[in-house]
């Protein structure tokens, strides 16, 4: 049944495919009220058991068991659903900003500077994606290098701002965690920065000495108390994530989107 | 009329002074909000908005989606329209119930591969971490190992709330605090000297690129 077909019949199945789907949509507008929530229920341990199944069931001599195959077909679902799913987020962008348009509120201009660039960078993109030459080559370039990277990294640097009035108030030494906080971030600085390592060059590169070298101590610091300190969260962080998944495909989870009537 | 699109030495100055613009525009936030931040911001958000329904359609539905259905004649992927529309259902108020069998097919992927993602993330982590030896190695090795693995166990007992922490469990948890502290001093101290080299770029942007070369015209 499912098997690849070429020539303009392909158009024919896709339009009987969809209008199999509006079948199954008409379906499902049947169900009643309390069969709703199973369903979802029974959905959610479904798509759950699929990659859980993969993963517990018995592999052969190539590492594979009977639904390792279908394991990337269902990762390219996934991500083209993902991708319909942007959708939802520039439907909101989109809807604010026009109604900011039309009723022309205080700084609706703004919403207008947003919508022109907004077509140009993706018209753009679009045409140079399907017509390359270099006249769309330049004008994607314009958007994406002289504008979106330029903002972009312009944007995260100015954070580099606000961290230092952030910084003034963690190291205000109150505590001995404040203390132990300023000391090691001082060292990791200090220790990445030209002038830090001037510091400390006048010791030996080699042996003993080496080690009391300001990169090294925070070489040493990052690989050595960073790295099993950030290993304990973690192990925390995933246990967390696995009660939570295990929730969520037991649909246990509980909570105002969970609880609420279909 | 348009010929310079095609010139690429004044498609390089055209770049450079747009991006110059953007760079000194979002800037002027550090004097306080103004008009000329917020038209450059509505600018960011247009453009990073565009590139991303561009950059959807480009690398994952045309490749993935489009391609294989209209060209390869993969029919079935008709399906997929169908199944990426159910999520807009949410805007329904008589179906939005629909959009939750899309959102729980995206529940149960991420819950099955969480098991995945635990056995082949944290096991090799808890294997390496516990076969770091202390004995039958240099002195400093086995020290650092063994730090290691005093932080490790500290820091998780910091964690560790299912009974009440007194003795000596509420020792060494409180030394858990303060290794963590230290840990989040080094990451604070990265994550500043990360933004400073970013701020830095810019510098040397608007600096080198943007007055020395294409203003000064400097080699």
């Amino acid at each position: 049944m499912f098997r690849p077909v070429q020539g303009p019949a392909v158009w024919g199945y896709i339009i009987g495919a969809l209008v199999a789907s509006g079948v199954i949509f008409f379906l499902l507008t049947l169900i009643p009220g309390r069969f709703r929530k199973p369903l979802i229920a029974l959905i959610t341990f479904l798509a759950g058991l699929f990659y859980a199944l993969e993963f517990f069931w018995p592999t052969g001599r190539d590492d594979t068991n009977f639904l390792t195959p279908f394991i990337d077909p269902a990762g390219q679902m996934a991500q083209v659903l993902q991708a319909f799913a942007l959708g939802l987020g520039v439907y909101s962008l989109v809807s604010v900003h026009l109604r900011s348009i039309a009723r022309q509120r205080s700084g609706w201009g703004f919403s207008v500077v947003l919508f022109a660039a907004l077509f140009a960078i993706a018209i753009s993109g679009l045409l140079n994606a399907y017509r390359p030459n270099r006249y769309n080559q330049n004008v994607f370039n314009f958007f994406f290098v002289g504008g979106l990277q330029a903002l972009d990294s312009t944007m995260f640097s100015i954070i580099a701002f606000y961290i230092v009035s952030a910084a003034y108030r963690a190291f205000r030494i109150r505590s001995v965690e404040a203390t132990i906080l300023l000391s090691s971030a001082f060292i990791v600085m200090l220790g990445q920065v030209a002038l830090g390592q001037a510091l400390t060059n006048w010791l030996p590169a080699e042996g003993f000495g080496a080690n009391l070298r300001v990169e090294n101590i925070r070489t040493w610091i990052l690989t050595r108390v960073n790295s099993p300190a950030v290993l304990a969260v973690d192990f925390g962080l995933g246990m967390g994530a696995l009660a939570t998944a295990l929730r969520l495909w037991l649909s246990l989870e509980r909570g105002s989107y969970f609880d609420r009537e279909l | 009329m348009f010929d310079f699109l095609t010139d690429p030495a004044a498609m390089g100055k055209a770049i450079v002074w747009f991006a110059a613009l953007c760079t000194l525009g979002l800037y002027t936030i550090l004097y306080r909000e103004n008009v000329v931040f917020r038209f450059f911001e509505h600018i960011f958000l247009g453009l990073a908005t565009g590139y991303a329904i561009y950059a959807t359609w480009n690398d994952v539905l045309r490749p993935r989606w489009w391609t294989p259905m209209v060209a390869e004649g993969r029919w079935w992927w008709a399906f997929a329209l169908s199944a990426g529309l159910l999520f807009y259902l949410i805007y329904s108020k008589r179906y939005s119930w629909m959009s939750r069998l899309i959102f729980a097919v995206f529940f149960g992927f991420a819950a099955g591969q969480a098991f995945q993602f635990f056995a082949s993330t944290y096991f090799p982590l808890i294997r390496s971490a516990i076969n770091n030896p202390v004995v039958g190695v240099p002195v400093p090795t086995a020290i650092n190992n063994l730090l290691f693995i005093v932080i490790l166990v500290s820091v998780m007992t910091y964690f560790f709330f299912s009974f009440e922490q007194r003795g000596g469990v509420a020792r060494v948890s409180r030394m858990g605090r303060y290794l963590l502290m230290f840990a989040f001093g080094a990451i604070f101290g990265s994550t500043i000297m990360a933004r400073m080299s970013l701020l830095i770029g810019r510098v040397f942007f608007l600096l080198d690129t943007w007055i020395r070369q294409t203003i000064l015209g400097g080699a």
